[in-house]
């Protein structure tokens, strides 16, 4: 009767000793961490492959804006430069290469944003309204993409800098503190129209 | 060999104390987060029904007809429209809160995700439709951008709540036709996934108790058995609740051995809570469930899409 208790106690100690490392906590924070991130590349994607229409709308209507296009264009084009790894969130300085890229071109989206206000004709285009309304969305979902990758790396990174876990996570399992976004309210907001 | 016992499984009052211990441990682990969340300047209103008019823009004739008109969309559709009306945001931006909104009350099917939010804050004139994963799809950005400056501004201008919302909803529904009408669920079929439902927690009460009995046999007949009454769940229940089957034959091995002599107790809670984690009464509980407060979501996901407008 005796051997049967260790054999109890060991089963229980085994148990955890698996479930008290964190071993499966982890794993699910990285998983998803990695589905947050998916998430923020989508949406980033998503603004990325809407502007083109977009410019050529805003070009038809408001010929003096050209600075302001170009600079879209060329936020865009940078965007488009930045290599995405599956790694890049473990790479500090690729992840703000690819941050600083799409805050350029949220600061230029915006800026479009406020000048198309003076000209009435786009305001009252159909298409244009359409793009507007899809590119708001488009901002909004980036803005609740990044959020929630924010939380979700917090979460990650606390438990793979904190005891016993960073030892499973170090040890076991290789894993590594992630990216995160910086907080930037003017970034996170979508663009406001002025008038 | 001297009959010696270590201090750790010693007396069984000992055990029953440790036990004790991991629970008030786990207890107060799970209180922190209450006290160190962050005190948000606004707080998600209760979900009442589908029509939440907290700034009373309706009165309570239309409020009545509009909850019963969703209601009868959601039967025939399981599209769960909800509008939730607020006097102010009190400082917070409409499409942060309307999300929080949207995500806590997890409108839509869970498999479907197929909510959407209607959200009007009276002070700040804005209006939000927030559109569940499911339904981005059928009802874009641009659409309900459209219906928000169309249809349900100028109405709001004129101080028309319900002729905006009426009209608003109707457009939406619209929008999301054809797209999005869910394959008709037979009630028949539904009454028959709730009966294995039922099959199955009364599997595994039948299991936790034959577990407890068998903590009083010798070990090696005690796993084994739990094991053979584990798969045989399993068999029997195979398919979609493969997971808790195996779960049970786990617990149908370690029950017995964790608990020996103290009881069933013990092995009853945690059986409860593998048997909720299949989560699929999710699915079909916000199909019919309104009344006097029953309503609920059903556990749809949002993503923020949708779109917001002021008046």
């Amino acid at each position: 009767m005796r051997k049967t208790n260790r054999i109890t106690w060991a089963l229980f100690f085994f148990l955890f000793a698996l479930t008290g490392c964190g071993y499966n906590s982890l794993q699910a924070m990285d998983e998803q961490v990695n589905a947050a991130w998916s998430e923020v590349q989508n949406q980033y994607q998503r603004r990325f492959d809407l502007i083109p229409n977009l410019v050529e709308t805003v070009k038809g209507f408001a010929t003096q804006e050209r600075e302001v296009l170009t600079q879209v264009v060329e936020a865009r084009s940078k965007v488009g430069q930045v290599k995405i790894s599956p790694e890049i969130t473990k790479d500090p300085e690729a992840f703000k290469k690819f941050e600083e890229a799409q805050n350029q071109l949220s600061g230029a989206l915006s800026r479009l944003m406020v000048v198309v206000e003076r000209y009435p004709e786009l305001k009252s285009n159909q298409n244009f309204l359409t793009l507007q309304a899809q590119l708001e969305g488009t901002e909004n979902r980036i803005a609740v993409a990044r959020r929630d990758y924010i939380q979700a790396v917090q979460q990650y990174n606390t438990a793979v800098r904190s005891f016993p876990t960073n030892l499973t996570a170090k040890y076991m399992l290789g894993l590594k503190v992630r990216e995160n976004f910086s907080a930037q309210p003017a970034a996170q907001e979508a663009p406001k129209v002025k008038f | 060999m001297p009959p010696k016992a270590p201090a750790l499984w010693g007396p069984r009052i000992k055990r029953v104390e440790m036990l004790r211990l991991f629970f008030m441990m786990f207890l107060v682990a799970s209180l922190v987060p209450f006290f160190s969340a962050p005190v948000s300047a606004l707080n998600v209103p209760r979900l009442q029904g589908r029509v939440n008019d907290d700034a009373h823009l309706l009165t309570p004739n239309q409020a009545a007809a509009l909850e019963e008109k969703l209601r009868a969309y959601e039967e025939k559709t399981t599209n769960q429209i909800v509008l939730l009306t607020l006097p102010s945001l009190e400082g917070e931006s409409l499409e942060d809160f309307s999300i929080r909104v949207a995500r806590s009350w997890q409108l839509g099917q869970a498999k479907r995700n197929n909510g959407v939010l209607i959200f009007i804050a009276a002070k700040e004139r804005g209006v939000r439709i927030e559109v569940g994963y499911g339904l981005e799809g059928a009802l874009t950005d641009a659409q309900s951008s459209m219906i928000i400056r169309n249809i349900m501004i100028p109405a709001f201008r004129e101080g028309d709540f319900n002729r905006g919302i009426q009209a608003g909803v109707d457009a939406i529904e619209a929008a999301i036709a054809g797209e999005f009408t869910a394959p008709q669920p037979p009630p028949a079929r539904s009454r028959s996934r709730d009966n294995s439902n039922e099959v199955f927690s009364l599997g595994l009460i039948l299991l936790i108790l034959f577990s407890s009995f068998l903590a009083y046999l010798p070990l090696y007949i005690t796993a084994v058995a739990g094991g053979i009454i584990g798969g045989v769940i399993g068999a029997f229940l195979a398919g979609a609740i493969l997971l808790p089957a195996l779960i049970g034959a786990f617990l149908g091995i370690l029950l017995p051995l964790l608990f020996r002599g103290s009881g069933g107790g013990p092995g009853g809670g945690i059986g409860g809570r593998g048997y909720r984690g299949t989560g699929w009464s999710a699915g079909s509980g916000g199909g019919g469930g309104f009344g006097g407060g029953g309503f609920s979501g059903g556990g749809g996901s949002f993503g923020g899409g949708g779109a917001s407008g002021r008046w």
